[in-house]
């Protein structure tokens, strides 16, 4: 099977500072990505040179055969991106909003209307409708940005923290949205913080750190070569130079220290 | 912090045994203060332009710029005591026009101020005492009104002292505080008044609207009042002698200024000096006892709207299919080809409708228009009304003409700018063949929207005054309008509609654009001018000015990506 997105070799710079250092990645269809690292590892620059936001790097990024320089358009229509809490014109309502982004992706009046209204009842949302979206909660507007992200049934899915703001009962329909989708035979590439969701929903994890791909595998294959239970810990052994816990408790004993002078 | 906030912070902080009495901890006062003054050097004004976004100086220019702003408009104040055959009407003019000019700066520049309650998150789960929050918000306003209130005094105070004595400049200084907690009575009214009938979450636009309102009707009274008043009776008039006198608070105020200033004087001057104390004393207790702590708890339930659970009114009504929105879809259906271009044609029809700042910027200019096409109109209006017959000249046509596409010229230089340019990340994340289309969908809707009814209205008018034969001219001027409207925009859109922030360097831009598409627009009018009487040249003028049309919209329809600035910023 061909690669539905192939990144060969690719390097980004801003200015002195080199955020990837040579990212090979393989992704197949229907395949559900877990795209993890540290804060500034380069995963939020993968993304945007994924969804065409930049194409100053270096290397090759093919998607669906297609060069992200060259066919970018045709690129960027069968991508849905869901930012993480971007900003949006709240002063519009979502159904403002996402005709807006529907007519972008030139689907046909009719459709739009269709998707959002179903779309938007299944985060039960649908009487929001119409109302000005300055009046809604961050998890009401990130509910918005999936729709926006999906709407146009796009085969590749990219998701740039989805969950943020989403209370328990939402971050269970996005968890089965996601294997839903690559049911469907979409692809989905998941970047997050949130370990243990990245563990349930992924087929495969792809750790980077420092600009370079550190792990790639699945659950199974990362847990059986480190030897541990959760991603979690896998994660930080592999990103960390110092123990988390240690870090921890060297706060902990500045509290105490400041406990002790106060008493003698 | 500079000079300026330190000294004020020191003139807040001088009664401290009293605010220690009242409860409260000065330490977190002084800290408090200084933080929201740093806070406050570091927000862009409404007053003025001239801001970077690197302060380097110690006195930001904020600062500066505010009170250079108030110490001119203290300087026009003096014009009071030219009117008025006494002092008293002089000094009742004086206090009403600082008490509307430092009411209007204070909504206008202060409600940002006023309304950020973000400062509530920080503090108040800190061990900081009630008292000493309260305290610091009053301190906080306090120092705000000063920074406007004494540079707006200074002319006033040096007239007084050099023309009268400097006994009757203290009175003044005195009485100038008073009318300030006046006026700050008032503003409170006005704030709680209009939250009274609106919700929390619409406050900023009424207040906008406000602003809005008020710059429109200063403006028009500044250029339509001289006109209707006699100038020879207005110069000597006497508020002495009216009857309608003591329902104006300023007169109060002018006439205990008299009592103090000579403390001597007549029931009426006595009357006024137990005003002067009284009404500010018992205005400022009402605010303190019920309008700021009424402000503050709605203030709360405003910004409780961001994070929690919000119970939000559901709406059943179907609002697509009623007849604003079902217009814009149907004129954007007719007016755009592609997408993208009907995309940016609604979500332009929207936004100008609804954006803050583009409103604030933008629809100013209406009273501006309405007022000059009134005097192109009526040169000669005075307060007996309407002249009986109209002069015809070319000159009055062609200006009313050109002239009712101040607003969408004045748009057309707004259209890239945004507060919430961030919301534009969808252009780049989507498939948008031609950006161009973008530019042609946004500009197309600032036309129908904000000049073609003006030009309706003014053609009603001067097809009512001046006859059909004018028609010609009319389409004439309409087209040229347009046509150096897509010019200016050709040479200068560069941001996509709405997706880009507006710093200092590109508001002076935005003013050099205005005056350059006046110009072109002016140019186009002076030679309208020359062949306004020739109907044949007329009608190839039309013809020539539709074709330009038709090449500049193609031509902006046309730009590419690489001729777009366009950047994505998380």
């Amino acid at each position: 099977m061909e690669p539905i997105i192939q990144l060969k070799n690719v390097y980004k710079s801003y200015g002195p500072r080199q955020v990837l250092k040579g990212i090979d990645l393989e992704i197949y269809p229907g395949q559900i990505i877990g795209y993890i690292g540290p804060n500034g590892a380069g995963k939020s620059t993968t993304v945007k040179i994924l969804c065409g936001l930049i194409n100053d790097y270096e290397g090759s990024v093919t998607i669906k055969g297609l060069d992200a320089k060259k066919d970018i358009l045709t690129i960027k229509s069968i991508i849905g991106y869901i930012p993480e809490l971007a900003d949006m014109y709240d002063v519009l309502t979502p159904f403002e909003f996402l005709g807006f982004i529907g007519q972008l992706y030139h689907m046909p009046e009719e459709l739009i209307n269709d998707r959002m209204t179903r779309i938007l009842r299944a985060f039960g949302m649908e009487e929001n409708l119409h109302q000005r979206m300055d009046t809604f909660s961050k998890g009401m507007r990130q509910k918005i940005l999936i729709a926006s992200g999906i709407m146009h049934d796009p085969e590749i899915i990219i998701l740039d923290e989805p969950l943020s703001g989403l209370d328990a009962n939402s971050v269970i329909i996005i968890k089965e949205l996601i294997s839903g989708l690559a049911k469907q035979g979409k692809t989905i590439f998941y970047c997050s913080h949130m370990m243990d969701i990245v563990e349930k929903v992924s087929d495969r994890i792809v750790l980077i750190d420092q600009g370079r791909v550190i792990a790639n595998g699945t659950f199974q294959e990362l847990r059986q070569n480190r030897g541990n239970d959760s991603l979690e810990t896998i994660f930080s052994e592999m990103t960390s130079t110092e123990s988390p816990s240690l870090k921890a408790h060297d706060l902990i004993n500045l509290f105490e220290k400041a406990e002790d002078k106060s008493k003698s | 912090m500079n000079i300026i906030n330190k000294g004020l912070v020191s003139l807040a902080l001088l009664p401290k045994f009293l605010y220690r009495k009242m409860g409260a901890d000065v330490n977190d006062l002084r800290l408090i203060l200084t933080t929201k003054l740093l806070i406050d050097d570091r927000r862009p004004n409404t007053l003025h332009v001239t801001r970077s976004r690197k302060q380097t100086k110690s006195i930001s220019l904020a600062t500066v710029g505010t009170m250079i702003i108030s110490a001119v408009m203290g300087l026009f104040f003096l014009v009071s005591f030219a009117i008025g055959s006494n002092m008293v009407t002089q000094m009742t003019i004086y206090f009403t026009l600082f008490t509307i000019l430092l009411t209007l700066t204070l909504i206008t520049d202060f409600t940002s101020v006023l309304i950020d309650v973000r400062d509530n998150q920080i503090i108040l789960p800190k061990p900081v005492t009630d008292k000493t929050f309260v305290l610091a918000r009053l301190l906080h306003i306090f120092i705000h009104i000063n920074k406007i209130v004494l540079p707006m005094s200074l002319a006033g105070l040096i007239f007084m002292g050099i023309r009268h004595g400097a006994w009757q400049a203290v009175v003044l200084l005195f009485a100038i505080f008073m009318v300030t907690v006046f006026s700050i009575f008032v503003i409170n009214t006005i704030y709680l008044a209009i939250l009274r009938v609106t919700t929390p979450q619409k406050f900023k636009t009424i207040i906008s609207y406000v602003q809005i309102a008020m710059t429109i009707a200063i403006y028009g009274a500044s250029q339509i009042l001289p006109r209707m008043i006699d100038a020879q009776n207005f110069l000597r008039i006497d508020f002495n002698n009216k009857s309608w006198r003591w329902s104006v608070p300023t007169y109060w105020f002018a006439r205990g200024w008299n009592f103090f200033q000579s403390l001597q004087g007549g029931r009426e001057n006595l009357a006024g000096a137990i005003l002067l104390l009284a009404v500010p004393v018992f205005s400022m207790w009402i605010v303190i006892r019920y309008l700021a702590p009424s402000f503050t708890r709605k203030l709360a339930t405003m910004t409780s709207g961001s994070d929690g659970d919000v119970v939000m009114p559901k709406q059943a009504l179907n609002e697509s299919r009623s007849f604003w929105p079902r217009l814009t879809r149907n004129l954007s259906t007719l007016l755009t080809k592609s997408p993208e271009e009907k995309m940016a044609f609604q979500l332009t029809w929207k936004l100008t409708s609804r954006l803050r700042d583009f409103k604030l910027k933008v629809y100013p200019g209406i009273g501006y228009m309405a007022v000059f096409i009134f005097i192109m109109v009526f040169p000669n209006f005075r307060k007996n009304g309407m002249p009986e017959t109209f002069s015809f000249a070319p000159g009055i046509v062609l200006g009313m003409t050109y002239a009712s596409g101040f607003i969408f010229i004045t748009s057309i230089n707004q259209l890239q700018y945004s507060e919430s340019f961030k919301a534009s990340w969808f252009y780049l994340t989507t498939p948008i063949k031609n950006p161009g289309h973008l530019f042609s969908g946004a500009l197309k809707a600032a036309a129908v929207k904000l000049f073609v009814p003006f030009a309706l209205i003014a053609s009603v008018i001067e097809i009512v005054l001046y006859g059909y034969t004018v028609i010609p001219n009319l389409l004439l001027a309409f087209s040229n309008v347009l046509a150096s409207s897509i010019f200016i925009s050709l040479l200068t859109f560069q941001s996509l509609p709405f997706s880009s922030g507006q710093t200092a360097s590109q508001q002076t831009s935005v003013m050099f654009r205005f005056i350059g598409c006046s110009l072109v627009a002016g140019l186009f009018g002076f030679l309208h001018y020359l062949i306004f009487s020739f109907l044949p040249v007329v009608i190839i003028g039309i013809v020539l000015s539709l074709i330009a049309n038709w090449l500049l919209i193609n031509t902006l329809k046309n730009r590419s990506w690489s001729r777009v600035r366009a950047s994505y910023e998380d």
